[in-house]
């Protein structure tokens, strides 16, 4: 099951997680790790991911100012009334806000952002200026 | 019925082992239950619809989900999650009916209803007062 130390990390973190979810049900408490996103780069632009399932179009709020990006979001819980609950681990109520400080500057008129799948994706391409250039050596 | 939406500990099941090298990781899970029906929530983002699976075999439940690997020209330098496959089988009470199940998938969450049978649905009995 596991194939290295670092997934034996996120598993106890994530049931941890699951656990403490469990005690504050249906508050809406206000999270900084949540949810998990990684963060790719090649030369021209740098790529966010984020694992937001059950959040829609406009439930969740991007920003970007100068070199952070800012995501952030709100959303009720989903319980049906009259019941009663034999498990919760899922992200209930939740209202969260997570901060990025990216590698460069990016073009910010650029930012392009796209929710499928329960899967958030942030194209940001890098800003001219700091684009790597080739310089020609002149010859004397 | 309380408590017996457990989770497959059947040895039976945990003993196949699959022949891919694809890990799979355990989906969140909500599970409601109320006088008419079991409703489950289950997070399976990254997953297309058609991609998803909902088996129903010997009063047990599966779920499953596949991905697709993202490119790997990438450089990561942030990793919180690895995109990898779902599975989770639950093991259902008795008095569900099996025929009236409807699943839906929106925003990588899987949404499931399971209906109880009729006789297993409150009913209210009047009482005729004689006089």
């Amino acid at each position: 099951m596991f194939a290295n130390w670092y997934d034996i990390n996120q598993y106890f973190a994530q049931q941890l997680a699951r656990q403490m979810n469990s005690y504050f049900e249906d508050q809406a408490s206000s999270i900084s790790t949540w949810p998990p996103c990684n963060l790719y780069e090649n030369a021209e632009s740098v790529i966010l991911t984020a694992e937001v399932p059950g959040f829609s179009q406009d439930e969740l709020t991007l920003s970007v100012v100068q070199d952070v990006l800012t995501l952030s979001g709100e959303r009720k819980p989903a319980r049906p009334e009259e019941s009663i609950v034999h498990r919760r681990e899922r992200q209930g109520a939740v209202k969260f806000s997570r901060s990025f400080t990216l590698p460069y500057r990016v073009d910010a008129g650029k930012v392009e952002a796209e929710l499928k799948n329960g899967i958030l994706t942030v194209m940001l391409p890098r800003h001219p200026e700091e684009q790597p250039r080739s310089i020609t050596i002149a010859k004397k | 019925m309380r408590n017996q939406m457990q989770e497959n500990k059947n040895p039976e099941v945990n003993q196949v082992e699959k022949m891919e090298n694809r890990r799979t990781v355990i989906p969140a899970a909500d599970i409601f239950e109320n006088p008419r029906e079991i409703w489950m929530l289950v997070d399976m983002p990254g997953v297309a619809e058609k991609d998803v699976e909902v088996h129903f075999e010997k009063q047990a439940i599966r779920i499953a989900g596949k991905i697709v690997p993202p490119d790997k020209d990438w450089r990561r330098t942030l990793r919180e999650y690895s995109p990898t496959d779902f599975e989770r089988s639950f093991k259902l009470p008795s008095g569900l009916d099996v025929a009236k199940f409807t699943a839906e998938f929106d925003n990588g969450v899987l949404t499931l209803h399971l209906p109880k049978s009729a006789e297993h649905q409150p009913h209210k009995v009047a009482i005729n007062t004689k006089k």
